[in-house]
């Protein structure tokens, strides 16, 4: 290595140990070796001395010496370059090289920027510049600066030391809004899911904790007025300003995104046409007293129908703007509504996450839709096949549905009851019909494709002397719980009486379940509590790295990491559960403990005791 | 004098050198946390930023081994006369490589004259065969006359900026302004005190101590440099009046057992003395 001369006072450098490389040592850096030192052999037992020992040993020195020296010397042309911005504490990137591009950094009003551990990692690896007021940081300004209020220094070791690995690490982002069907029947392709939005993230990052929860609980407060409103037109106006507020606090808009978001419930509605949670039917918009009701209403029942009324649908985007929306086949509504609309009665979850659903919901609103209030239920029929009909006919359909001349023959249309409930008919002796009653014995206490009714005794015919309904539930209830004429009824006599009856015993299944008085419980079944003190968040959302890996719509991931120190207190129950609950949607939760530069993984797993169940 | 780097409260080493001597001449060890200049993306072996453990960094200064830097002031816009350093040693790195890389060239060529030289005449005698093609008359010892080429005249071409090589620094390079006061104010509380305690005295005794996160104690124990032994012993510091339940005892004595170590359970007792026991695992009979 080039030592350097004394510095004179004039210059700004403070040259120490060879820091600054001369020509000569640059050049030859191209050629340097790139194979690591060899660390591996068995080690001694203890030193004693000798010779061979000490000379090992220094060549371990000396080689590490060596490797530890080597500067990051690099091509100009083969290096990005960014600039940093400490108002925004980002850096925004001038120059990109190398691959880095596909998994880091994202684009805001045009511009690239990095994030700073982003920026960090890749002036580690030797991938980047990071300039500031003309010159290039060095690696040691740079951790003082990047980590000053971004992520502490056992995060970004975390964060060093899975990407030195391959794996893509984001910060944690929140549970998406997509559902897991949704992502079977591909639909998350089309879904603007910006939960994953790195803006999103920074902007919440940046702002301390406190204004996120007040944001939390404005939303609440506002969720609330919704479902039990206080109808007045005005009310409304301020709740979708209110909207903007808190939709505007959640995301980061931009205005091509603006255009996206109708409002968020149905305020104005109709008061038996609700159809969906995104859009605002205006037809009457008087009837604001029936907001209470019918926000109520939709609470509790399945989705009304849209009446084939003329009342337009009109959205209201972000702006205020109404946006009107003629429906089709006299409104519809999208495939993944409906899958929805279940999710979102659930009035114990998160308001924020409906909220944020229904605002992803008006998103969709280009695709395609499929029409269900076409259906008019008072004139469809079912068929009724309870008992005490032996036949039953079904009316045959129109002949417009039917391809043409094709006549349907009544044998499709007739069902025979008893056939499909005994598995066989008692008249018939043939031989074809005993070998479907053998078959359908054997399989009785397994899942049979037959008709079966919860009120099927099987065999035993129940002979009652009941005058009214009521009469007859207490016989039926006395009769299950009779077990008089059997031997075991000895064992009811008793204070202590058996957890299970003889007639429990339809299978091991259900004798097992009967028998387990203390329930399991899955760490991801559990609700999150409301508020946990512990002071640990999730950090990072981990993927695998894959050829089709895409930064703006990356999915689910693959691991999330929570990053602890090493004098942390062990976490109790309770904040494993929290932890693991807070996103339940089977992406396993690691611990990474830092001690001092040293990182570790540990898990809490669920583990189900496997069940010991036989046929029969 | 040393000088370890106090970034966000805690201890790092920038430089190779004070690294290497730490270990070698001062039995401390710290762990290495940054990329490896020659192969950054990897995890088994990493390089600088060393980044010490307090106890460490603490016995350093109070052996008056190293002094203690607050680093943690965010960096400030650089005036114009650095800049204009800057550009200039950047200038003279590049005008100095241009002139390496001229006399490389040359070397090649050199080297290779003789294939230039052949390259040369063919190229000729293609074009000599076309004008004869063409119709001129040409004598055959044209083809063979032989090429003068100087070999100091042959082209060279001038590598672009961008071909230049440039150093990414690791240590801070520019001159510090005044260091302000580093609050330092490690060990606070009473398990910090007692670990820092142990880490002395065990350090005085002439082992190597290293973090034991992993091994379930606050340090492991080695004879000699973690690079050609195996720890001995894993360090658990208790306070002196704790009350341990069996179970905990068995715990530590079963992982010990596992890994082929001692757990050593350290405190200070009433007398302010450092006691050790140890626990090993044996059966009876």
């Amino acid at each position: 290595m080039a030592e350097e001369p004394e510095t004179s006072n004039n210059t700004e450098y403070f040259k120490c140990h060879g820091d600054f490389l001369s020509a000569t040592d640059l050049i030859t850096a191209r050629q340097r070796d790139k194979e690591l030192p060899q660390r591996g052999g068995f080690k001694d037992y203890a030193p004693d001395g000798s010779w061979l020992q000490g000379k090992r040993l220094q060549k371990l020195y000396d080689d590490r010496r060596t490797v530890l020296r080597e500067e990051k010397i690099e091509k100009l042309g083969s290096l990005g370059r960014g600039e940093w911005r400490p108002e925004l504490r980002l850096v925004q990137l001038e120059k990109t090289v190398g691959k880095f591009w596909s998994t880091m950094g994202f684009v805001e009003d045009g511009i690239p920027y990095l994030l700073p551990e982003e920026a960090l990692f890749l002036m580690e690896t030797g991938t980047i510049e990071v300039y500031y007021g003309g010159i290039p940081l060095s690696i040691q300004q740079a951790f003082v600066t990047l980590l000053q209020c971004s992520l502490t220094v056992e995060e970004y070791q975390v964060y060093a030391h899975l990407s030195r690995l391959g794996y893509h690490v984001f910060r944690h982002s929140g549970k998406s809004n997509i559902t897991a069907y949704e992502r079977k029947i591909r639909l998350d392709q089309h879904i603007k899911d910006n939960s994953y939005s790195r803006k999103r993230l920074l902007k919440k990052d940046e702002s301390d904790d406190v204004k996120g929860e007040a944001t939390a609980d404005v939303v609440l407060q506002r969720t609330k007025r919704w479902r039990y409103g206080d109808g007045s037109s005005d009310e409304d106006e301020e709740e979708q300003d209110g909207n903007d507020g808190i939709l505007e606090a959640q995301r980061t808009l931009s205005d091509d995104e603006k255009s996206y978001f109708g409002a968020t419930d149905c305020i104005n509605s109709n008061d038996k046409s609700v159809c969906s949670e995104q859009v605002i039917v205006d037809g009457d918009s008087g009837n604001d007293a029936k907001n209470e009701g019918s926000s109520v209403i939709e609470e509790q029942l399945p989705p009304k129908l849209l009446t084939p009324s003329d009342s337009t649908v009109t959205k209201k985007t972000i702006l205020g703007h109404n946006v009107e929306m003629v429906p089709q086949n006299s409104g519809s509504v999208e495939l993944a509504d409906s899958v929805r609309i279940g999710r979102n009665r659930n009035i114990s979850s998160d308001h924020n996450k409906s909220e944020i659903d229904m605002a992803t919901d008006s998103s969709k609103e280009q695709k395609p839709h499929i029409p269900y209030s076409d259906w008019d239920f008072k004139n469809i029929s079912f068929p009724d096949i309870s008992t005490g009909m032996k036949v039953l006919q079904i009316t045959t359909a129109d002949t417009k549905y039917l391809p043409p001349n094709l006549e349907p023959s009544s044998e499709t249309y007739t069902f025979n009851l008893e056939t499909m409930a005994h598995g066989a008919s008692s008249d018939k002796k043939s031989r074809w019909s005993s070998m479907y009653r053998r078959k359908v014995k054997e399989e009785d206490f397994t899942s049979s494709d037959l008709l079966e009714f919860s009120l099927w005794q099987g065999k035993k015919k129940i002979k009652t002397n009941a005058k009214n309904w009521g009469e007859y539930k207490a016989e039926i209830v006395n009769q299950k719980e009779d077990v008089s004429d059997s031997p075991g009824a000895v064992l009811w006599k008793g204070d202590v009486k058996p957890l299970v009856k003889p007639q429990d015993a339809v299978s091991t299944r259900n004798l097992l379940k009967k028998l387990q008085i203390i329930q399991n419980v899955h760490l991801s079944d559990k609700k999150s509590l409301p508020k946990s003190d512990c002071g640990l968040k999730i950090s990072f959302d981990v993927y695998l790295p894959k050829t089709k890996f895409k930064k703006s719509h990356p999915g689910v991931p693959n691991h999330r990491i929570c990053v602890m120190t090493y004098a942390d207190p062990v976490p109790e129950l309770s904040v494993i559960t929290h932890m693991a609950s807070q996103c339940n949607d089977g992406v396993p939760l690691h611990w990474a403990v830092v001690d001092s530069g040293d990182v570790a993984f540990y898990s809490y797993n669920d583990v189900s005791l496997p069940d010991d169940i036989t046929m029969g | 004098m040393i000088r370890i780097s106090v970034i966000h409260d805690k201890p790092f080493i920038w430089n190779a050198e004070d690294a290497s001597a730490l270990r070698e001449d001062h039995r401390i060890v710290g762990t290495l946390v940054g990329c490896l200049a020659r192969a950054p993306r990897q995890n088994t072996q990493l390089g600088l930023p060393l980044q010490l453990l307090p106890e460490e960094a603490t016995l350093l200064v109070e052996k008056g081994i190293a002094m203690l830097v607050n680093d943690s002031k965010p960096v400030q816009l650089p005036s114009n006369q650095r800049v204009m350093e800057f550009q200039e040693m950047r200038k003279q790195s590049f005008s100095e490589q241009k002139e390496l890389y001229r006399k490389e060239k040359q070397e090649v060529v050199k080297q290779r004259f003789e294939e230039i030289k052949k390259g040369k005449m063919s190229k000729r005698r293609k074009l000599l065969e076309k004008r004869r093609v063409e119709g001129e008359d040409i004598a055959d010892c044209e083809f063979e006359k032989d090429i003068e080429i100087n070999v100091d005249d042959i082209e060279i071409s001038e590598p672009t900026e961008d071909a230049f090589m440039v150093q990414i620094f690791t240590e801070n390079p520019w001159k510090r302004e005044d260091d302000l006061e580093v609050g330092w104010n490690f060990p606070s509380t009473d398990q910090e005190t007692l670990r820092y305690r142990v880490f002395k005295d065990l350090w005085e005794k002439g082992h190597f101590l290293t973090t034991g996160g992993k091994f379930g104690g606050d340090f492991l124990v080695y004879p000699g440099d973690p690079y050609r032994y195996h720890s001995f012993y894993i360090a658990v510091c208790i306070p002196y009046h704790k009350k341990m339940c069996a179970l905990d005892i068995v715990a530590m004595g079963r992982l010990g057992s596992n890994v082929k170590k001692t757990v050593l359970l350290c405190s200070v007792n009433e007398k302010d003395e450092l006691t050790y026991t140890s626990l090993r695992w044996t059966g009876i009979g």
